[in-house]
C-alpha cells in the first residue's frame, strides 16, 4: 500500500505493518531531507502532490513490483507538506522470503517512484531563494537516455 | 536573397519523416516548403544530411543540427543573404514570408519572428544576412550549436507571431492533429477544467480554472495556457492526465473533462 501523509514517517511502523511468519528477509529504505544539493546548502523542502493520481500511481508501482519480485508484503510513505533536515521524506519496507527479492524490489520500488509518481519538490535554501527541483530519475531521462 | 528549405531533420518525436507528410493542398512539407520559398526569393536550395544536386546544398558539419545547415548555406553563397526555413510549419502563409522580408533592413544580422508561446525567437523562419555569417562560424568553432542562442546576439528584429498557432512545428502526433484540425476548420469549442499543482499552481496563481478552448488534444491546451501565462516549461519531458489517470498528449478532449498537466515529477 503507497500512502501520501503529511504527518511525520513512523519507519519501525511500516516495519512492522509488513511482517510476516513467511518473510526470511525484510529490506527498507528512507529518504532523508539533506542539508545541500548540486553545491547549495539547503534549509528546508516542500513537497506538493496530485494525490489522487500519485497514490494509485503509487499503489500500481507496488502491486507490479511485488509480483515481479516474489514480495510478500510492501508499504510506502511519501511525505507531503514542508519538510525540516533531517526529516523522512519516503519509507519504503519490503518484506520477502529471501534476501535477494527483498533488496532489488525495494530499490526498484523507489527508483520507480521517482520516475513517474505525481509529486514534486521545492527546494528552499539559506540564501532565502527557492526552486522546484528538476528530476534526476523521471520520465524525461527514461525517454531521452 | 536566397532561400534554404530544412528537410534533414530526425523527425524522431513523430516517427515519421515529416518533409514527407501531407498536411494542404496535397503537397508533401517539402514540396510547399519549396513552394513558399519560391513565390518570396531569387533561388531556392534544400539543406540535406547527405547527398547532390543543382538545387542541393549538403551539410557540412555533420551532426550538428540546424546550424549546421545555416552555416552550410553561407558558405555557399557567402555575398547573399538567406531565409531559412524549416519544412514542418503547415500554417506558415506566404505573407509571412513577405512580411519578414518587409521588416528586414540591410544593417541588420537578421529578422525573425518571436514565437507566440514562450516569445523566444524562431531561427528556422527567418532571415539570416550575410553580416552573421561570423557569429555562426563563431558559434561552431566554440561548439556551441543553438541557433536561437546565434540569433540571440545578433543585431536585427523581432516581429511578433501573427497568431499562436502560425509558426507551430509538427512535431509530434499532437502537434499533426491540433494543425490538421485547424486546417479543416472541425475545430469544436469545449470547456475544460484544467488543474494545477506545484510550479504550475504558482506561475498560474491557480489551483483550478475552467478554460474555454478549441484545442483538440492537451498538446494544443498546453501551448494556449503556455501563452496565457509566459509558461517556460515545454511539453518534452512532461506527462497529462486526463480524469485522474495518465493519458497520451493525443488524447481527444471532451467536453467537462479533468486535465493536469504534470511537469517533470520528483519525489522521493
Amino acid at each position: 500500500m503507497f500512502q501520501l501523509t503529511d504527518q511525520i514517517i513512523n519507519p519501525h511502523a511500516l516495519c512492522d505493518a509488513v511482517r510476516n511468519p513467511s518473510a526470511g528477509g525484510f529490506a527498507s529504505f528512507e529518504g532523508w531531507v539533506r542539508n545541500h544539493h548540486q553545491g547549495r546548502d539547503v534549509a528546508s523542502l516542500e513537497y506538493e502532490a496530485f494525490p489522487a493520481l500519485a497514490e494509485k500511481e503509487g499503489n500500481r508501482i507496488l502491486e507490479k513490483i511485488c509480483t515481479e519480485h516474489d514480495i510478500l508484503t510492501a508499504r510506502c510513505q511519501h511525505r507531503i507538506g514542508h519538510l525540516q533536515i533531517g526529516e523522512v521524506a519516503i519509507a519504503i519496507a519490503v518484506s520477502a522470503a529471501h534476501r535477494d527479492a527483498a533488496f532489488t524490489a525495494c530499490r526498484a520500488i523507489i527508483d520507480a517512484i521517482k520516475s513517474t509518481v505525481p509529486i514534486w519538490k521545492k527546494e528552499h535554501y539559506t540564501d532565502g531563494t527557492s526552486i522546484w527541483v528538476k528530476c534526476h530519475g523521471c520520465a524525461e531521462h527514461h525517454h531521452t537516455h | 536573397m536566397n532561400g534554404l528549405l530544412l528537410v534533414g531533420g530526425k523527425s524522431s518525436r513523430m516517427g515519421t519523416d515529416k518533409s514527407e507528410m501531407i498536411f494542404r493542398d496535397g503537397l508533401t512539407q517539402r514540396e510547399r516548403g519549396i513552394k513558399l520559398l519560391a513565390s518570396v526569393c531569387d533561388k531556392v536550395f534544400i539543406s540535406v544530411a547527405d547527398g547532390k544536386g543543382a538545387n542541393i546544398i549538403a551539410d557540412s558539419f555533420g551532426n550538428i543540427g540546424p546550424l549546421g545547415a545555416i552555416a552550410s548555406a553561407q558558405k555557399h553563397s557567402p555575398d547573399s543573404d538567406w531565409l531559412i526555413l524549416a519544412c514542418d510549419l503547415p500554417l506558415l502563409e506566404t505573407e509571412h514570408l513577405k512580411a519578414l522580408q518587409a521588416a528586414h533592413q540591410p544593417d541588420f544580422d537578421a529578422t525573425y519572428f518571436r514565437s507566440a508561446t514562450d516569445a523566444l525567437p524562431e531561427p528556422l523562419c527567418a532571415i539570416w544576412s550575410t553580416s552573421s555569417i561570423s557569429a555562426v562560424s563563431a558559434a561552431i568553432a566554440s561548439e556551441k550549436y543553438c541557433p536561437r542562442s546565434v540569433l540571440k546576439q545578433l543585431h536585427g528584429q523581432a516581429l511578433n507571431s501573427p497568431s499562436l498557432w502560425t509558426l507551430a512545428n509538427t512535431n509530434t502526433k499532437a502537434d499533426a492533429i491540433e494543425i490538421r484540425a485547424r486546417i479543416s476548420g472541425s475545430t469544436q469549442e469545449k470547456t475544460i477544467i484544467v488543474s494545477y499543482f506545484a510550479q504550475l499552481r504558482e506561475l498560474t496563481n491557480k489551483s483550478s480554472e475552467n478554460i474555454l478552448t478549441y484545442s483538440e488534444t492537451p498538446a494544443g491546451l498546453f501551448e494556449e495556457i503556455r501563452a496565457k501565462y509566459t509558461i517556460p516549461l515545454k511539453r518534452k519531458g512532461m506527462m497529462v492526465a486526463v480524469d485522474g489517470d495518465f493519458t497520451d498528449w493525443t488524447h481527444p478532449l471532451k467536453e467537462g473533462e479533468e486535465i493536469v498537466f504534470i511537469p517533470p515529477v520528483a519525489g522521493g
